[in-house]
């Protein structure tokens, strides 16, 4: 049993506090989704527990079963167990899609020697086991071979693209994983195979955070808490039916009542 | 100027007729081949060399050049062998020193020992090679219509010391033959010295001919070297040049066209680190209808390291239907590394297909380094990968598995393995 645990967590972006103190726990097992309008501050928290160097941590933890996250470099907190399904991920010409997931995963499995010496030891997933996990989740993503001998991203349409950080997710096995606005972009069949590629990493040993800005993905994803995030802060928290009422009466009515109860 | 006085003076002294002469007379070459010598002895003058003032060599001032001997006493190079399949020996192919088949085929070595034209940028450094050559030199011949299957490799390694290398290479590709040659060059101490590798290629009617060279010299290494690719109609030529050592480079790059519907494609990988300098004018003169020359260069540029690159592209009137580019990528993967890509196009027809040139310098985008980051590698892996990446469009072009295997090889050191890990072989 895993722990996310977000404690008072502000950020800033080029000196402009985007997140005003978040508090959250994501405990391995459950399904959390962060729903606000745009600009609210959804990216800004998956982003800042990654790690992008673009945004500036001033105040608050994030800590995985008590160790913080934000002390440790980008690779360190991916190897920690933390996943990103980025919502513009990046391309990586002329390294395909076999090459970097296997690439990633040994880079992964490799561990500093027991002796203390600095020295890395190569701990490579054996081909044949490397084949059959990624034929499994190639299946499951409905994904060819074609697929995967293409370069990482290079060209991608908006649902390729999508199904690749779902496809990456599941061959990495995090015990957290994170979806940015995995839904954004994705024609409705898509939205099936991806909905179904994050129901499908449900596990009583894995938490996820799904940022969404539309209830729509939690037709397939059925989240067992949903926060609603305005301005940078957390202001209701609920079960599925909070993502109904959002869809029915907008952002502006969580704002209004908000900003109502504070005057 | 004042800088390369003293080179001015030293040059043509070490290269009066009589240690030309001598260099030969040692080595009991033909009269034929000593009276060659002489003639591109001749080829050295005053006026051929650099100023510093060309467009070409502003770039690369000509300063600290190695004081070591120019002729080397060095005949062959220990280890080198001419390994080749039994098919093309009994087809009648001829893989050899160039001494050794100045000797044995005289008849099929003379015609090519002059080389005619040339770039002026580099005739001085020709002119050296072609009068003082020695260790290392090489001479492939392949008949009409004969295809040699595996690729010729050479792999050439100099002993440490401070002589020069100046050699030869020259390879005939008869009409309608094919062949792959890799030539692989490794030179070792830490001596400053000059290296001049002077590679022509003649590519037949019909022919198919791919060529590989990969240097790897020392730190010291100045290396001088000058490349002509001649090719005839319909034929199809492939070069690759890769730059993997750690020495400075200033190369001259020639492809002329000599015909209607030939295809040239040149390739480079520049991987340079510490504060090397690679500097590369290249030349691609195309004079044939619907011929093609494209050429491809992409460089990683780490630490202090800068990569120049003078491309000129030259379409000659009356040659209609043709297509050329030039492009010229370089990654910058420290702030202090450089690149300085100037393309030049030479028109002299109405009727081109396309002619072009790409070219950019960039270092490698936080965006990407975060993503790669972000999948648990850390920012050395990750930058390797993007190299990796990088060149891979040049790498993929290469047919052969071995041959890919050597140019990977020999860029290791510097760009790393990490993408290997990958590979599902």
């Amino acid at each position: 049993m895993s722990s996310l645990e977000i404690k008072d967590l502000v950020v800033s972006v080029e000196g402009k506090t985007i997140l005003n103190g978040i508090d959250l726990v994501i405990e391995s097992g459950s399904v959390h989704a962060i729903m606000g309008p745009n600009g609210s501050g959804k990216s800004t928290l998956s982003l800042a527990i990654m790690g992008h160097p673009k945004y500036k941590v001033e105040r608050g933890q994030v800590l995985l079963d008590g160790v913080n996250l934000l002390k440790l470099p980008v690779d360190a907190r991916a190897r920690a167990g933390v996943f990103l399904a980025f919502q513009y991920p990046s391309a990586i010409p002329g390294v395909s899609v076999a090459n970097f997931l296997r690439t990633a995963i040994n880079a992964r499995r490799a561990a500093p020697s027991a002796d203390g010496t600095g020295e890395i030891k190569k701990n490579d997933m054996p081909i044949p086991q490397f084949r059959k996990l990624l034929a499994e989740n190639m299946k499951l993503l409905g994904v060819d071979d074609s697929f995967i001998t293409r370069s990482v991203n290079d060209g991608f349409s908006g649902g390729e693209k999508k199904r690749l950080e779902i496809l990456q997710m599941h061959m990495f096995q995090p015990r957290f994983a994170i979806l940015d606005e995995t839904d954004s972009g994705l024609d409705i069949d898509a939205l099936k195979v991806v909905a179904e590629g994050i129901e499908a990493m449900r596990s009583p040993d894995v938490g996820m955070l799904l940022i969404t800005h539309y209830e729509r993905i939690l037709r397939y994803v059925h989240p067992d808490f949903v926060h609603v995030l305005v301005d940078g802060r957390i202001v209701r928290t609920g079960g599925r039916e909070l993502a109904a009422e959002l869809e029915a009466k907008g952002y502006e009515f969580v704002r209004e009542a908000l900003y109502a109860g504070r005057a | 100027m004042a800088s390369t006085a003293p080179v001015e003076t030293r040059l043509p002294l070490l290269l009066d007729p009589k240690t030309v002469e001598q260099h030969s007379l040692r080595r009991d070459e033909p009269d034929w081949l000593r009276q060659a010598r002489l003639e591109a002895s001749r080829r050295l003058g005053s006026d051929s060399w650099p100023t510093g003032e060309e467009e070409e060599w502003r770039r690369f001032p000509l300063k600290d050049l190695p004081t070591g001997s120019l002729v080397s006493t060095l005949d062959h190079l220990p280890g080198i062998q001419f390994k080749l399949e039994p098919q093309a020996t009994a087809a009648g192919v001829i893989f050899k020193g160039l001494l050794r088949a100045s000797l044995d085929n005289p008849e099929l070595v003379r015609p090519h020992i002059a080389p005619g034209g040339g770039i002026p940028s580099h005739t001085a450094f020709r002119a050296i090679a072609d009068a003082l050559w020695s260790a290392g030199s090489t001479f492939v011949h392949v008949p009409v219509g004969v295809e040699v299957h595996q690729p010729l490799v050479l792999e050439k390694v100099w002993p440490a010391g401070d002589e020069a290398m100046l050699s030869r290479t020259i390879v005939v590709a008869e009409r309608d033959s094919s062949l792959t040659l890799v030539e692989d060059l490794t030179s070792e101490g830490d001596a400053p010295r000059i290296a001049i590798p002077h590679v022509e290629v003649h590519a037949g009617a019909g022919a198919h001919v791919t060529y590989v060279g990969i240097r790897r010299f020392a730190p010291g290494v100045l290396d001088l070297g000058f490349q002509q690719f001649r090719s005839a109609r319909d034929s199809e030529l492939r070069s690759l040049n890769v730059f993997a050592g750690a020495g400075r480079s200033k190369v001259g790059i020639e492809s002329d066209i000599e015909g209607d519907g030939a295809v040239v494609k040149l390739f480079g990988l520049v991987a340079a680190g510490d504060s090397q300098r690679i500097d590369i004018n290249s030349y691609q003169d195309v004079d044939g209808r619907s011929s093609q020359s494209d050429l491809l260069y992409l460089s990683a540029l780490y630490d202090r390291a800068k990569a120049i690159f003078y491309g000129k592209i030259r379409v000659e009137p009356n040659s209609h239907g043709t297509g050329s580019y030039q492009e010229c990528r370089n990654m910058l993967l420290s702030k202090d590394a450089g690149a300085d890509p100037i393309p030049v196009l030479e028109i002299l027809t109405n009727d081109v297909v396309r002619c072009g040139h790409g070219a950019t310098a960039g270092a490698l985008g936080d965006e990407e380094l975060f993503y790669a980051m972000s999948r648990g590698f850390d920012r050395d892996q990750a930058q390797q990968l993007m190299v990796h990446g990088f060149f891979r469009r040049v790498i993929n072009q290469l047919d052969d598995e071995h041959v890919r295997q050597r140019v990977l090889n020999a860029l290791r050191p510097r760009i790393g393995n990490i993408a290997e890990m990958g590979v599902l072989a």
